[in-house]
């Protein structure tokens, strides 16, 4: 059988969100049995009884890595949230009234892309005393500014465009044009911001974790799990490292494939490919 | 009467694209604005239509103020229908956003039941132009300003448009201002061609 363009697309999309919702589902169905530390069962490289071995406190490192991606994925679904809305109300602020108010929303735009995120993360979530919280709002806060851009080019270039005028001509109002012309054009980019967001918090968990600034040690989350395992790489444990953050890039590109295809599928010059 | 009464246009406030700029079209009536490239034809028929505030003057639809919400009785065709239509859009939902649509116009202007469930980006220019006047001649419209509306297509396209065009727009009664820099075209369909420098007939 022969796939054209259009049905390849579908098909990745939805392996890749299969694969997701398998991954959040198992976190879910486990039982937190195997987050007991076992001073039996140390150092155990992967068997059938653990699939992805144990660590040094004879955790079972299957359960600790799905219960840890579920963490990430709450985190990055919680960011991307923020960080979305955040982008689309500035974003439809700036370009809608213009003047001071883009003026003003245009400044901070500058100013949050000049400077290297990560610090902004690591104050906002100090700031806040770290956790989760720490986390969703230090990544949220912080990655606005280029899709709030994108929000504002395009309402500008739709207020001009001419199928507005004719809108407007045929007795459309204001709101009608909003909701038909206006958000279903703006929609794509917010999904699809949404989607590429997603992932980026999550490494953004594991990066903030790692550093220290995250979540607190006992919590299964990935960057955790990678931070501990750094110091038990030159002891051969290569389970430890490999496997966590071999899944971890499995999730975020699934993730990046999801935001890809959705962007082609949603464009209408795909409809006959 | 369509009547356009001392219309001014400034960009910035201090120097005028044009200035002084009056004009009255009875229903029925062709009139053409013949002019060069960047004289402000275009922002002329777009104030007409509507499009866009004047600086100065008033534009009147039988002695009363255009209104400035709800439905134009005075519709502007553009250049590039391209620009003019949605995108996102179907053809169908493009000529129902003026209304139900009229099987007598849309069958004048050649127009294919199968178009209708294509995309913009699926059609000529040629089909486009034909689905945006299609679209522009709802049941309340009384003028018409076609700005270079055939300036892009080929000759016999372009016949085969203003056939139809005018076939619709007589039958209506319908007043129509013609924007162009292609004299011969304009003095072959209007009834007075208009020097847009200075207003008078040519």
């Amino acid at each position: 059988m022969r796939l054209n363009e259009r049905q390849k697309m579908m098909v990745a999309l939805f392996t890749s969100s299969l694969l997701l919702l398998l991954l959040i589902s198992c976190g879910w169905l486990l039982s937190d049995d195997g987050l007991q530390t076992n001073g039996a069962l140390k150092n155990e490289p992967p068997s059938l009884a653990h699939w992805f071995g144990t660590d040094w406190l004879g955790r079972d490192m299957f359960t600790r890595v799905l219960k840890g991606l579920q963490l990430s994925l709450g985190v990055g679904l919680l960011g991307a949230i923020i960080g979305v809305t955040l982008a689309f109300v500035l974003g439809m602020l700036a370009g809608t009234f213009g003047g001071w108010v883009d003026a003003v929303i245009g400044w901070c735009i500058d100013l949050f892309i000049g400077m290297p995120h990560l610090i902004f993360i690591i104050l906002i979530a100090f700031s806040v005393g770290g956790g989760m919280k720490g986390i969703v709002l230090g990544v949220g806060l912080t990655h606005w500014p280029s899709l709030a851009r994108l929000i504002r080019a395009e309402v500008q270039a739709l207020r001009q465009a001419e199928y507005m005028l004719v809108a407007e001509q045929l007795g459309r109002t204001k709101w009608q044009m909003s909701r038909e012309h206006l958000f279903p054009h703006l929609f794509p980019h917010l999904i699809i911001g949404f989607v590429l967001l997603f992932p980026h918090a999550i490494l953004h968990e594991a990066a903030l974790t790692f550093l220290g600034f995250g979540l607190s040690v006992q919590t299964p989350a990935i960057g955790i799990i990678l931070s501990e395992a750094l110091h038990h790489i030159s002891t051969g444990h290569w389970w430890l490292t490999l496997i966590p953050g071999g899944v971890l890039l499995l999730v975020v590109k699934s993730f990046d494939e999801v935001g890809e295809r959705l962007k082609q599928l949603l464009r209408p010059q795909t409809s006959q490919q | 009467m369509l009547q356009a009464n001392d219309i001014a246009w400034t960009y910035n406030g201090k120097t005028w694209l044009f200035q002084h700029k009056t004009v009255a079209i009875e229903r029925g009536e062709v009139v053409g604005i013949y002019g060069f490239s960047g004289s402000g034809k275009t922002s002329f028929g777009k104030i007409l239509a509507r499009h866009m505030k004047p600086s100065e003057g008033t534009v009147t639809l039988d002695g009363v103020p255009l209104p400035m919400s709800g439905r134009s009785p005075v519709q502007l065709i553009f250049q590039h229908p391209e620009q003019a239509i949605n995108p996102r859009w179907k053809m169908r939902r493009v000529l129902l956003e003026s209304g139900p649509i009229d099987r007598d116009i849309f069958e004048a202007f050649g127009l294919q039941d199968h178009w209708l469930d294509r995309y913009p980006h699926e059609l000529s220019g040629g089909e486009l132009q034909r689905f945006a006047i299609v679209r522009a001649f709802h049941p309340e419209v009384s003028y018409i300003v076609a700005d270079e509306m055939t300036t892009m297509l080929d000759s016999v396209t372009q016949q085969a448009i203003w056939r139809a065009f005018f076939r619709i727009a007589r039958m209506r009664q319908m007043g129509m201002l013609i924007i162009s820099h292609d004299f011969a075209l304009l003095e072959c369909l209007c009834d007075r061609v208009l020097d847009f420098e200075t207003m008078k007939p040519l």
